[in-house]
This record gives C-alpha cells, structure tokens and sequence, in this order.
C-alpha cells in the first residue's frame, strides 16, 4: 500500500469500495506515515562496542504503529514509498572521546552515518525508498575510549539525547 | 475535528457520508501547518529589541510565510491558533545576540513554557524543536526573556531556516493524532 494519485470522478458517478480503499484510506494512510523515537536518558558506551542504541521512548507514531520503542527499539514502514529519514544525537563525553552513530536499515545496510565528540552534535537528514515491513534502527560504534555519557540535543528538551524519526514524504 | 484511521469499505460497497467526513476531516489535520518569521534589512542590522529586564511577546511584528487553510495565523496578536486537534510539531528560532543571556521560549495559551533554551553565544542561533498535544482553540507564542539590565537588541540571521534577512522563526505543523 502506498500512496496513488486519485483520477477525476464524473459527474453522477460513484467511488467504488476498492477506489475508496487505494485513493482515500490508504493515500491518507501514506501521508500520514511519521513517527519520532528517542532516547531519554544518556549511555554508557564502552569502547569497542558496535551495538543497536535502544532508543525506548516515543514521542509521536501514526495511527499503524510503525514505532517499536518497548521490545525492538525500531521503525518499521508499514506503508511504502519515500520516507524522509533524521537522526540527532548530543555530544559524548569525556572529551577526546569519539562515537560513530548509525542509521541502519533491517539491521545491516547503513543508510547514513557520522561522527560526534564532545564537542559537538550529530544531524542527518535524509530520503530513501522504503517498502512495507522495512525497519530502521540507529547504531553506535565506539573506537578507543569509553564514553561515559551523551549530552542532551541542544534544541531539544533537557531528556532527549538521541532522536530517530521517519516521515513519509512522497510515493 | 482530527485525524482518524481511514475507513476500509468492503467490495460491493459504498462510504457512507460519516466515513467521508471523517477522512476529509483527516485531510484537513494533514494540511494544518504554519510558518511565519521576523524578517528585517541585513543592512541596517536592526532586528528586534527585548527591553531590559523583561518578558515579552516576540517579535513585535511577523511575517506570514504560510498557512493552512484553515487560518492557523494570526497576525495582529503574533499567535498560531490550533484549529484540528493532534499532536503539532514545533519548530522556532532566533538570532543571538553576542555575549550577553537571554532565554527563548514557546508559551501555550499565554502562560507557562512548553520549551525554553539560554542563549549565551556570541553569533549561533538558538532553535527549539519537539511536539506536543493540543486541542482546538490552543494558541502558542514566541516570548523571550532578556535578564539584562539594558534591552536587548536582536540582529543576527537565525541560522538554519530562512535568508539573511530571518530574524526569528515560529511554525507548526500537525504530525499525529
């Protein structure tokens, strides 16, 4: 199911069950499709760890449920087509530490990737085509030394340090 | 009026007119989003001034960027007016004055905060962006709070969204139910 430009109805004619299905529930469904998960409290993250960041809370998902912040720590595209994918992640301490955070798409393909210290924060912002039952995650990798928290998103309230969210944004 | 789950009509059959209020009602929650900003000559470096001291509505004069058909905006009392129910995200922010604190803050309904950052830095935008639920008839505005005992003045570009010559920047926009 994904969106599908709706066709000029005539005058006197009806909107049969299956064109109601394709061009209003599910063109509303796709448009939609958002959800936001985050992470509320900071991490440890000890080094050499190549790991999935549960990110365990959420902030908003549509009505399908595409957020996953109890048990997988994910989301999941539950309607197809080209989703607007961003992450934002505080910086790490202690300083001259180092993190590499990952968007990965059904737990391998990396979709985007960047680097924090302690001086300074992550933000991608990005398109990628997905289909139904896709699934993001946000990973982190740390090289040398631990790290012994991450700090708060400077535009975002005091509790968020990383942010993973998808946005449906065309077919 | 909000957002709901499409109806799903079985083969052979037809919405009835509750479906299809409810799915427009949809539509409409899906095009409530809003945008208006503080725009000022770069040349004159003017921007906006927080008297010393105080808390106030900024700015004093804004710029309609977009609107949803509904009437979101409202200009004369610098307000976004919540006109579908749901969850909102909202996006603002401004310029920073170099060197000396202030605060920036979205007020619901003319009172409390739903979000507040300190500026302090010297040439670096201040932005806030979550989501929160409202009703209909919610209204949010742009305050700011100068703690200095001279006003404040307001002159850089804000960074992020808008040209050189966005001040500050306030939207909504409906995210989910």
């Amino acid at each position: 199911m994904t969106y599908v430009p709706p066709p000029n109805y005539t005058a006197g004619q009806t909107v049969a069950a299956a064109d109601w299905n394709t061009y209003v529930r599910d063109n509303i469904k796709a448009l939609a499709s958002k959800c936001l998960l985050y992470l509320g409290s900071s991490i440890s993250i000890s080094a050499g760890l190549n790991a999935q960041a549960n990110v365990a809370n959420e902030l908003y998902d549509s009505t399908d449920g595409m957020g996953d912040p109890t048990t997988n720590h994910r989301i999941t595209i539950k309607q197809a087509g080209t989703y607007r994918v961003f992450v934002e992640v505080g910086g790490c301490s202690p300083s001259g530490a180092s993190v590499q955070w990952f968007v990965k798409k059904n737990g391998t393909t990396t979709l985007m990737t960047r680097t924090v210290t302690a001086t300074s924060e992550c933000y991608l912002d990005w398109e990628f085509p997905f289909i139904v039952g896709d699934y993001l995650e946000l990973w982190v990798q740390n090289g040398a030394t631990a790290v012994t928290s991450i700090a708060q998103i400077s535009r975002r309230p005091a509790t968020v340090m990383a942010v993973l969210g998808a946005e449906w944004v065309s077919p | 009026v909000t957002y709901t789950a499409p109806a799903t009509v079985s083969t052979g059959g037809t919405s009835t007119a509750a479906q299809f209020n409810a799915a427009m009602a949809s539509v409409a929650a899906l095009a409530s989003r809003c945008s208006m900003s503080y725009e000022d000559d770069p040349a004159s470096s003017i921007g906006f001034t927080i008297a010393a001291s105080s808390t106030a509505k900024l700015p004093v004069t804004m710029t309609a960027d977009a609107d949803s058909p509904d009437g979101m905006l409202d200009l004369p009392n610098q307000r976004i007016v919540i006109r579908q129910a749901g969850t909102y995200r909202i996006f603002c922010g401004a310029g920073t004055p170099g060197g000396n604190p202030w605060t920036l803050f979205v007020r619901k309904n003319g009172t409390g905060s739903l979000m507040s950052v300190n500026g302090f830095g010297a040439g670096v935008n201040q932005e806030l962006d979550w989501a929160f639920p409202f009703i209909v008839g919610d209204y949010l505005e742009l305050w700011a709070t100068n703690p200095n005992a001279f006003p404040l003045v307001v002159f850089l570009p804000c960074g992020t969204v808008g040209d050189d010559t966005t001040w500050a920047f306030f939207r909504a926009e409906w995210i989910a139910p």
